[in-house]
């Protein structure tokens, strides 16, 4: 037999930093009999081991797609620099950790797009699995590549290097692709006709709901202004709009009952139980606040079943709820009540998500209070009221001191707070601001006369630059430029009058990428490749990331960055992510812009409904009715 | 309270997992088994789980030792059994005992080295090995030191089997006078007799005194 790939790598792994990234074998890994399967899928997370093993969602679509008999999927990550360095002198291609099989043997390759930082990474691992990077270069007999997550709702600076996408949640959505996948293949085999790609990816976009396959589609171009002038799709059996997948019974969606557990220590080491998902909020900058939509939740009962099972097969000796907004599940304390009945006595750590200020109301305080060992986190994103109204975080001066004077009241001494600069509308008035609300929390501790004696407090503020996410109310808003965000970090910085507030701050450097991928569109896949032909990658990672080289890569390929980041998008532009359909209707996105010029606030989902759009998927939890009056005035007026 | 002695093997991908990192893995099996572990008190208790000797990274291990401690009164097989069906895949328990002391008495380790496809140094190894004089660089914390290793390696065995040079070593393991056994393979690489990457290595025994 000859030895697969992970054999031939084993000797080196004596070398290289954590071998236990890369040698697979962890408890619940699932191993299945190749000669039963009819689909091998390679699920790949594009960055270090230990992030991608503490992905909840990696965990989920492993599991819903083991789930069925003929599909075998297995994991792999993008292998650290020196283990890659090993791998492509040594001629060894990147495999699987389950079956130690090359990555070029599989049916699908599937990565997870959580951040822009990582295209490179897929380049890299694409190159390290012996693969052409672009999806024209790959032939028939090459797996496809799909990507999805986050990054998908708008793929277009990656669109060259992917076969498809799968827009939105995948619990159903990938396993009915994949499904599709064998019965093309056995039709052709039946048939005696040749295995095409370019068909079965026309049947996917054309059969399936919720796959974006961006060779169907055609970009042209303004010979003027540069923006786009039309997406159009090259068939008229190709569908206009690609609708997103949601699941409309969260609370029977599918859950593992386990998931491999990594010997070593990763980022999220711990259960994770997803709560809720989608958040009610609205916040205007938010992408994962409209991209999840609508708000869904679990029945305690169901999540403290699935705490346990988790328990039962992990040995965890930490829980974390997740959800984006954790205070805004309705069954919160019994669900604590529910899991404090065993976690106590096993000796397990509840942990919760950072919380919204408002909602600490007395008892969920003290409840959280016996939970809490780290220090309070607060978001309140902005320093002045105004600028909290712009962006609708809905979120009064009076509540952060107060809570904060309730947590000092309770024998904390610190509190980490987060903001935003360079949000749209922003004064330095709003930005001196930051610092002055840091103080008068500092002065809160000091008017608590029970204060612990010798012991001085900490504001921690860090603060983070305002990037424009597709899908939001801000997709139009342009970024602040790096010398101006630099400045108005400097300004933060010299209004701080306490030393008892610690200031940290974001590198530009990296937001204005980030604002560059998340607003860009096809052509910038040319200067993703020329980043990562010359040397780029792990950007997300301050010993990799190098700024100079990428903009040597957009000199080169005679692309301006600042065409996608610093330039304020017209209502009437065709927007790169347009074919995709996030949920939200565009109108709603554009009337919650106006609003925000006008500092008019919007009730969160469960106050008002706000007509976003999302009711037509009909999903129970959104307050449905409310939703179809509002609409069908708007079509009134 | 019940305090056992477990008897281990630990191969396969887990050989390059840490000592840190395969004592929660120990605690995570123990809590798959429900089984009640005893907490230090204080004010970050932790688990009565204690190993006799850390195995490095790379080393796969033959007959480890760990000792635990429970809080109820339990009966040796009936320990054995839960612990054995919920250990992960590559930790093989070999035996469970009444634990007996502490670990303060280990006197040595044994090692087995192979290098695969390589035959044609055991003259070399031997005679460099029956030297009284072995000379390394050890890196500590107040910088490089060279000292004489010799001392500290009770005794060696090298063969030839099917192709394979199989080196075994035993070498101090106790809290004074611990010796890697990597430092004998360094050595030896140094001095041109063998290559430094490519041995196999498996702790084979820990001897107490």
């Amino acid at each position: 037999m000859t030895p697969t790939p992970k054999q031939l790598a084993e000797k080196f792994l004596k070398t290289v930093q954590k071998p236990g990234r890369y040698t697979g074998g962890e408890l619940n890994e699932t191993i299945k009999d190749k000669s039963k399967i009819k689909a091998r899928f390679a699920f790949c997370f594009p960055d270090a081991y230990e992030i991608g093993m503490s992905n909840l969602g990696v965990k989920i679509l492993y599991g819903a797609l083991n789930s069925c008999d003929d599909i075998w999927c297995e994991r792999t990550y993008t292998p650290w620099k020196d283990f890659g360095d090993i791998l492509l002198a040594e001629k060894i291609p990147l495999y699987a950790h389950e079956s130690g099989d090359a990555l070029a043997d599989f049916d699908i390759i599937g990565f997870t797009l959580q951040y822009e930082m990582c295209y490179t990474n897929v380049l890299y691992t694409l190159e390290l699995a012996g693969l052409p990077i672009y999806a024209n270069d790959r032939t028939d007999d090459m797996p496809i590549i799909i990507g999805g997550g986050p990054c998908s709702y708008n793929p277009e600076p990656v669109a060259d290097f992917f076969d498809l996408f799968s827009i939105g949640e995948g619990e159903e959505a990938l396993v009915e692709f994949t499904k599709l996948y064998i019965s093309y293949k056995q039709e052709c085999s039946e048939k005696g006709i040749a295995y095409s790609k370019k068909e079965f990816l026309k049947k996917v976009a054309t059969t399936l709901s919720g796959f974006y396959v961006p060779s169907l589609y055609e970009v042209s171009y303004d010979g003027e202004n540069g923006k786009i002038s039309a997406i159009t799709p090259v068939s008229s059996d190709v569908p206009e709009k690609v609708m997103r997948r949601i699941i409309s019974d969260f609370d029977k969606s599918y859950f593992p009952e386990k998931s491999p557990l990594p010997y070593i220590e990763t980022v999220h080491d711990r259960i994770m139980l997803e709560v809720a998902r989608g958040c009610p909020r609205g916040c205007r900058f938010c992408q994962a606040g409209m991209i999840y939509r609508p708000f869904r939740w679990k029945e305690h009962e169901t999540l403290a079943k699935q705490a346990r099972d988790q328990y039962l097969s992990t040995g965890y000796e930490e829980l974390s709820l997740t959800s984006l907004s954790i205070s805004d599940y309705p069954q919160l304390l019994s669900l604590v009540d529910c899991l404090k009945e065993w976690t106590d006595e096993c000796k397990v750590g509840l942990s919760l998500p950072s919380m919204r200020i408002d909602s600490f109301e007395s008892e969920i305080m003290k409840k959280i209070e016996e939970l809490r060992k780290s220090g309070l986190t607060f978001a309140p994103e902005a320093g002045t009221q105004r600028m909290r109204d712009i962006i609708n975080k809905n979120l009064t001066e009076e509540e952060i001191l107060s809570t904060c004077a309730s947590a000092f009241k309770n024998g904390r001494t610190s509190v980490k707070l987060y903001f935003m600069l360079g949000l749209p509308g922003e004064t330095d008035e709003d930005i001196v601001g930051i610092p002055r609300l840091a103080q008068k929390i500092v002065d809160e501790y000091y008017k608590n006369p029970n204060r612990p004696k010798g012991r001085s407090c900490e504001v921690n503020i860090s603060v983070s630059c305002f990037v424009p996410k597709c899908d939001t109310p801000f997709q139009w808003c342009a970024q602040d430029t790096r010398e101006e965000l630099v400045r108005k970090q400097k300004l933060l910085g010299q209004n701080i009058t306490s030393r008892r507030i610690r200031y940290s701050w974001h590198e530009s450097k990296v937001s204005f990428l980030e604002a560059v991928f998340a607003r860009g569109d096809r052509r910038l896949s040319k200067v993703i490749e020329k980043a990562y032909r010359t040397g780029a990658i792990f950007d997300g990672w301050d010993e990799f990331f190098d700024f100079d080289n990428w903009m040597s890569a957009f000199e080169e390929t005679g692309i301006s960055p600042e065409f996608y980041a610093n330039r304020k998008f017209e209502f009437s532009d065709v927007l790169p992510w347009s074919v995709i359909d996030c949920g939200v209707s565009e109108k709603y996105l554009m009337r919650e812009y106006e609003k925000a010029y006008e500092t008019k606030t919007t009730p969160d989902c469960g106050t008002k409904c706000s007509g976003c759009g999302i009711s037509k998927y009909g999903v129970p939890y959104c307050k449905e009715m409310q939703c179809k009056n509002k609409e069908s005035e708007e079509a009134k007026v | 309270m019940t305090d056992f002695r477990i008897t281990f093997s630990k191969t396969g991908p887990l050989v390059f997992i840490s000592h840190l990192d395969l004592a929660h893995t120990f605690v995570r099996a123990f809590n798959r088994a429900s089984l009640p572990l005893r907490y230090s008190e204080g004010f970050n208790p932790h688990p009565k789980l204690v190993f006799a000797l850390p195995l490095s990274v790379g080393m796969a291990g033959e007959n480890e030792m760990c000792d635990v401690g429970l809080k109820v009164d339990m009966d040796k097989d009936k320990f054995e059994e839960k612990i054995r069906a919920v250990m992960p895949p590559h930790i093989t328990i070999k035996s469970v005992s009444e634990a007996g002391g502490k670990f303060k008495n280990v006197e040595s380790a044994e090692y087995l080295y192979t290098l695969p496809d390589h035959v044609g140094i055991c003259d070399d190894i031997k005679k460099f090995l029956s030297k009284d004089d072995i000379t390394v660089t050890k890196k500590t914390k107040s910088g490089e030191k060279n000292l004489n290793i010799k001392p500290q390696i009770f005794s060696y065995h090298v063969a030839e089997i099917t192709g394979n040079t199989e080196l075994v070593l035993r070498v101090d393991a106790s809290s004074a006078g611990y010796l890697n056994p990597e430092y004998v393979i360094k050595a030896m690489a140094q001095e041109g007799i063998c290559p430094e990457c490519g041995w196999q290595s498996t702790r084979t025994r820990i001897i107490l005194k």
